[in-house]
């Protein structure tokens, strides 16, 4: 690839075509001003260099084109099948290539809703998925493996295995420690919505924030979105229980616990629960725990707001989403969002405080079922068979 | 006319009636009780979630009883009816569909006692704890269920015992050929389960069982 010469703004030029002097010097000094009328300032590259870009990525382009072929007729030997849904490719084994027709552009058609213009994300690299008997095959930078398809899958689940697989992959885009933040494949809700699944998982969402056993956590349903931003683990944390749990939190979670699960020996125990002492609850927490820790909500909170984020960035959010390279999972969010970290969070906040489910100990069609059958099983008593002394 | 099949329905039903409507009034208490110290009102960290574990918990003795009282009410309506072979009924002036609504009407009216007495104790137990920011109680939803589940027992087995022992016999043998149905087809490595193919036609929406399943949460979100 050629070094491109950017100086201020576009206005330089390699010596190739900017170079032109010489007589006659009046005519010039008339046309240059009208060159620069007509200049275009946005082609920063003369057209040698972007000739030489071009190439490249021609040459680039045929080798990835001759790669996967090689590849493809190695795989064509054993009976693989090729289908195409616009740039989205699959590769296939025979037996399971009718299923597989169907099902991808179903799939495809879903992905494109899901991603819209950020499809070419799920179109990067072909994916094969196989059948039983077939010779394995694992990922390499031109084709994906897919899970093992059943000769007697069936079409909806074979679209939701495509989805789900196209997740994948593009959550292989992510850094390990967003991946590991998100907790879940990002084409799961596309997946659940085609299953006939309407809902979300905000109103569980409320109920853990109501329920939660960390400061952090009750601290962000009272209101507190800066609490908010601590419990959803926006912001990397020095000593995490310190941040998200209190002295009370500590001590009734040990004692719910038990001895009898082992938390906490006789000695170590009495002094946390019976006593009081914030240091000894403190102390057996921590040691319990070894190094590892007690998140403050659950991996679906964080899909909540990946999810709130995408909404929030519109257009190109899951593109961002992937190639962002954020130091934080808050830079990351604002960065899916194109907004700031804390209004992704307020929006969160309100989404969850509006999901609030509804009372389940009496519903209107309960009731009302209720009081039909009453009714009818009085009108039946009244009809039953006659009496005889 | 009423109000003599009222009190002899009556003296029929209290020995049961009266600890029910009792127990009616205990049970919120009681419920409330258990799953945080009323005087307690730290109901914070870890403590939440296992208030409604516990409020989940009690729901199915709020059915039982409410099952139960129906049941009481309904075989004190008609068991004075039945030792007598129906005599005093078919003697009667009355059409038999008016009798049997004044009987009915009989079983609504002493059912009030405990379904009230139910939601005093609902409403007691509410105001009795501190609630953490989050949940709330739901006295008079649950004592409207209760009254409902309540009264869809009794009708249930009103209309059963407003029958003749044929009836009677008639449910058995359909229940008997379900149990057996049941057993031949699993003997026959069918997949289908008659009988809970109708248990679950009948305890969901809109069967007549539905009232009694679900969730009976004095307390919830």
């Amino acid at each position: 690839m050629s070094d491109f010469q950017v100086g201020n703004g576009c206005g330089q030029r390699t010596e190739a075509t900017s170079s032109s002097t010489g007589p006659p010097v009046a005519r010039s000094s008339l046309l240059l001003p009208l060159l620069l009328l007509v200049a275009t300032p946005i082609e920063c590259q003369t057209a040698a260099e972007y000739q030489v870009r071009v190439d490249s990525l021609r040459d680039e382009w045929q080798q990835r084109r001759s790669e996967f072929h090689s590849l493809a007729s190695a795989l064509l030997s054993d009976g693989i099948d090729t289908i195409k849904a616009g740039p989205f490719t699959i590769l296939t084994d025979e037996p399971i290539a009718d299923v597989m027709k169907q099902a991808v552009p179903l799939a495809w058609e879903a992905v494109r809703e899901t991603l819209r213009s950020d499809s070419m994300l799920a179109a990067a690299r072909p994916i094969y998925f196989p059948t039983g008997g077939s010779r394995p095959i694992s990922s390499s930078p031109a084709v994906a493996a897919g899970p093992w398809i059943g000769d007697s899958a069936d079409v909806e689940d074979v679209v939701n295995r495509i989805i789900l697989t196209v997740g994948s992959e593009v959550g292989t885009l992510l850094d390990d420690g967003t991946r590991l933040w998100l907790g879940a494949n990002i084409m799961s809700p596309t997946v659940a919505r085609r299953s006939g699944w309407s809902g979300s998982y905000l109103p569980s969402v409320y109920v853990e924030l109501a329920t939660s056993g960390s400061a952090v956590g009750r601290t962000c349903f009272a209101g507190d979105l800066t609490a908010c931003r601590a419990a959803l683990e926006l912001d990397p944390v020095s000593d995490p229980i310190a941040e998200w749990y209190d002295t009370q939190d500590l001590r009734r979670f040990i004692e719910r616990a038990g001895m009898s699960r082992g938390w906490g020996s006789t000695e170590e125990w009495i002094p946390c629960v019976q006593e009081s002492d914030d240091t000894a609850c403190d102390r057996l927490f921590r040691a319990r725990l070894e190094g590892s820790v007690l998140h403050p909500v659950s991996p679906m909170a964080h899909q909540t707001l990946a999810a709130t984020a995408l909404q929030m960035g519109g257009d190109g959010a899951y593109g961002r989403m992937v190639q962002t390279v954020a130091p934080t999972v808050a830079d990351w969010i604002a960065a899916a969002a194109a907004a700031p970290a804390d209004s992704v969070v307020a929006r969160w906040y309100s989404n969850v405080m509006a999901a609030r489910p509804a009372p389940t100990t009496l519903t209107a069609a309960t009731g009302w079922s209720a009081l039909v059958w009453i009714v009818v099983l009085a009108a039946i008593a009244t009809r039953s068979t006659r009496w005889r002394s | 006319m009423f109000k003599v099949i009222l009190q002899s329905h009556w003296s029929w039903s209290k020995l049961l009636l009266g600890p029910g409507t009792v127990a009616a009034f205990a049970l919120p208490i009681l419920a409330v009780q258990e799953a945080g110290s009323l005087s307690d009102p730290q109901l914070s960290a870890w403590g939440t979630a296992g208030l409604l574990h516990e409020m989940e918990q009690w729901g199915t003795w709020y059915a039982a009883l409410a099952a139960a009282l129906g049941l009481a009410v309904a075989t004190g309506a008609w068991g004075s009816d039945h030792r007598g072979g129906h005599v005093y009924a078919l003697s009667l002036p009355l059409e038999r569909w008016r009798y049997v609504l004044l009987r009915y009407g009989s079983g609504v009216v002493l059912l009030a006692a405990p379904i009230v007495f139910f939601w005093l104790g609902a409403l007691l137990a509410a105001a009795a704890i501190e609630l953490p920011n989050g949940l709330h109680a739901y006295p008079t939803a649950l004592a409207t269920r209760f009254g409902l589940a309540a009264l869809v027992a009794f009708s249930v087995f009103f209309a059963i015992s407003a029958g003749t022992a044929r009836t009677a016999g008639y449910i058995l043998v359909a229940v008997g050929g379900l149990l057996a149905a049941k057993l031949l087809l699993s003997a026959a490595g069918a997949a289908f389960d008659p009988l809970a193919f109708v248990i679950d036609r009948l305890t969901s929406w809109p069967g007549p069982l539905q009232v009694f399943t679900g969730r009976w949460m004095l307390i919830d979100v």
